[in-house]
């Protein structure tokens, strides 16, 4: 039904666009009202109750309807038709002021939905300003902190890390968990915050929204300013204008490093199982080869069979003994308990505990410890746990080694500018490089020593736990020597 | 004429623990403990039968026996696969015998006895 609400002014003289225009307003019964030129165009917009204007840029001076439509402070839904070379300046001209932008040739199908656009102000309750009072003012006021201070508890009150951040990637506002965590960062940039270590520059979730304005989504790793490393899980969702730019980014981000750490621990204890069994495997064929000697021995009359496999049975009791504290240390660690050490006396202890082993594999042992009593403060258990593994693993090697020579192996212990050194050499069959690299990792375990590899994994720890260093230096067919350097920062403590 | 079986292990103590039994029983042995060991070793010694350990640090045990399989003199050539990994039954199809770590020895000699005598 055509009523007073349906009239459209239309300012162009562009055939093909009035016909256009008459067409698709014809099957929604609106009346076209047509003008040429910006004076015929301004006197009929004054006589009729107009409700939505269709002004063609190309029209000299048009601009004089808009600034007519402006100054009345009509309601009115409006639609410019628009050259593309000047739609960058029109846009930013008329943003405000104009609801629609059609570019020329203008498709039937894009009128159409601006008409229906245009529908919900056609309806007769929209075509009037509605003046509100003072107490809806207050209402909608009220409303409107009511929702606010909703939208900031959820804000708040969601368990992830969440910052909002501005085109330049700057912090603009944060939740109460990324404050308490991360310090109030707002203003800074994201990554001076976060640094995103060793991802290449754009591949992280926030900088792909810049580039394409979609969300994404992915796991980075984020060092914080006092050097604790994260595994973000991290989305990233564009905050657009009206027209569709980005305004600003919402970042959520969900802590899985703890979920990270248990995964790599269970990864790190399935290996270490599947080590264990293997090497567990290998140490009782030698105890059955042991077992398979003083049974022949005995039946055979053969008393050097005897020994040897009385010989061969202890080895590997020893080995499996190993194998399984190793990896009773490594279920149960334990913090260290510093107690004030007589360093003498300490080695001396270390030194007996291994000697009758070393001696009876046919190897030579030289000790040299310092002729005067110094103390020291470390936790002699663990400490003397690692010295006796490393000695041991010496003992191992010379043992193992094919070469025909006389094997010796010499512990010192001396101080160095205050610091507390202790040094294990061996001249069996050394190391070369590669072996050298893979020493302290978990699970390693080098040719010829057969355990859980976790043994030398285990003294690295316990000397990095007294803040001290352990350094190798091997030589393939010579020899080898594992320096242990124990700070003078524990010594001084005591003091 | 005594059999001989080449032993092909990392371990010294399982080397020396085969050739003890298999010595034992009559059979005369050579041990190698890599491949590269074992290829010359077989040249010279001329086994009827390996013992062959699938895991050694410096070559994998299947490659080690496809190596020797191509010399004409062992193209087939009896095999035990002995290993304390798992799987390895799959390893090498033509293997006579698959044992694991630790192995009843009385089992092992039987396999030997059995197809080299």
């Amino acid at each position: 039904m055509i009523t007073e609400s349906c009239k459209i002014l239309l300012l162009t003289d562009n055939t093909e666009l009035v016909e256009l225009v008459n067409t698709v307003a014809a099957q929604s019964e609106y009346i076209i009202i047509n003008a040429n030129c910006l004076n015929k165009a301004t006197k009929l917009f004054d006589i009729n109750n107009i409700k939505m204007a269709l002004i063609d840029a190309n029209i000299n001076d048009f601009q004089g309807l808009i600034k007519n439509i402006v100054k009345t402070k009509t309601l009115l839904n409006t639609i410019l038709f628009y050259n593309e070379a000047d739609f960058s300046f029109l846009r930013k001209k008329y943003k405000d002021v104009v609801d629609d932008f059609l570019e020329h040739p203008v498709r039937p199908n894009d009128l159409v939905v601006s008409f229906d656009r245009f529908e919900k102000y056609c309806l007769p309750n929209r075509s009037t300003i509605q003046l509100l009072d003072n107490k809806d003012i207050n209402n909608i006021t009220q409303d409107f902190y009511t929702i606010q201070h909703d939208y900031h508890q959820l804000f708040d009150s969601v368990p992830s890390y969440i910052a909002v951040l501005n085109k330049n990637k700057q912090i603009t506002e944060i939740n109460r968990n990324f404050k308490k965590d991360f310090g109030d960062q707002t203003g800074r940039s994201f990554f001076e915050v976060l640094k995103p270590g060793s991802l290449p520059v754009g591949e992280d979730p926030i900088s792909k929204v810049m580039l394409d304005g979609a969300s994404h989504q992915g796991e980075i790793v984020l060092t914080s300013e006092d050097g604790k490393q994260y595994n973000m899980m991290t989305w990233a969702v564009p905050i657009l204008t009206s027209s569709g730019n980005i305004k600003q980014i919402l970042t959520v981000l969900a802590d899985k490093t703890e979920t990270r750490n248990l995964k790599d621990n269970l990864s790190s204890l399935g290996l270490m199982l599947g080590t264990l069994s293997h090497n567990l495997k290998g140490s009782l064929t030698g105890l059955d080869a042991g077992l398979y000697l003083i049974d022949t021995g005995f039946y055979r009359d053969k008393a050097a069979r005897i020994e040897e496999g009385l010989d061969v049975s202890k080895l590997m009791v020893d080995r499996i003994r190993k194998m399984i504290f190793n990896v009773l240390y490594y279920a149960k660690k334990r913090e260290l308990f510093f107690v004030e050490t007589n360093i003498r006396q300490f080695a001396g202890d270390v030194a007996a505990h291994v000697e009758n082993r070393i001696l009876g594999g046919n190897i030579s042992f030289k000790c040299n410890f310092p002729q005067k009593d110094i103390f020291f403060n470390l936790d002699p258990d663990l400490l003397r746990s690692a010295l006796i593994n490393i000695l041991e693993n010496a003992r191992e090697v010379c043992i193992s080694d094919l070469t025909d020579k006389r094997y010796e192996i010499t512990f010192k212990v001396f101080t160095d500018n205050d610091d507390l050194v202790f040094e294990v050499y061996d001249n069996g069959c050394g190391m070369d490089e590669e072996q050298q690299k893979q020493l302290f990792s978990i699970f390693s375990s080098s040719k010829g020593l057969k355990g859980t590899g976790l043994g030398l994994y285990i003294t690295n720890e316990v000397i990095r736990k007294h803040n001290g260093t352990i350094t190798v230096t091997s030589d393939p067919g010579v020899g080898t020597c594992f320096c242990i350097k124990l700070p003078n920062t524990l010594h001084r403590k005591r003091q | 004429m005594k059999k001989k079986v080449l032993i092909i292990d990392d371990d010294p103590l399982i080397v020396s623990y085969l050739e003890t039994l298999l010595d034992d029983n009559g059979y005369k042995t050579a041990t190698a403990n890599n491949g590269v060991e074992a290829e010359k070793t077989a040249k010279e010694f001329l086994p009827d039968l390996i013992t062959l350990d699938l895991d050694m640090p410096d070559e994998w045990g299947p490659k080690v026996y496809r190596r020797l399989t191509k010399i004409k003199e062992f193209k087939d050539i009896p095999v035990i696969v002995i290993s304390g990994l798992t799987g390895r039954e799959h390893s090498i199809n033509k293997a006579v015998g698959f044992f694991d770590k630790p192995f009843n020895p009385d089992e092992v000699l039987n396999v030997v006895k059995n197809t080299i005598g």
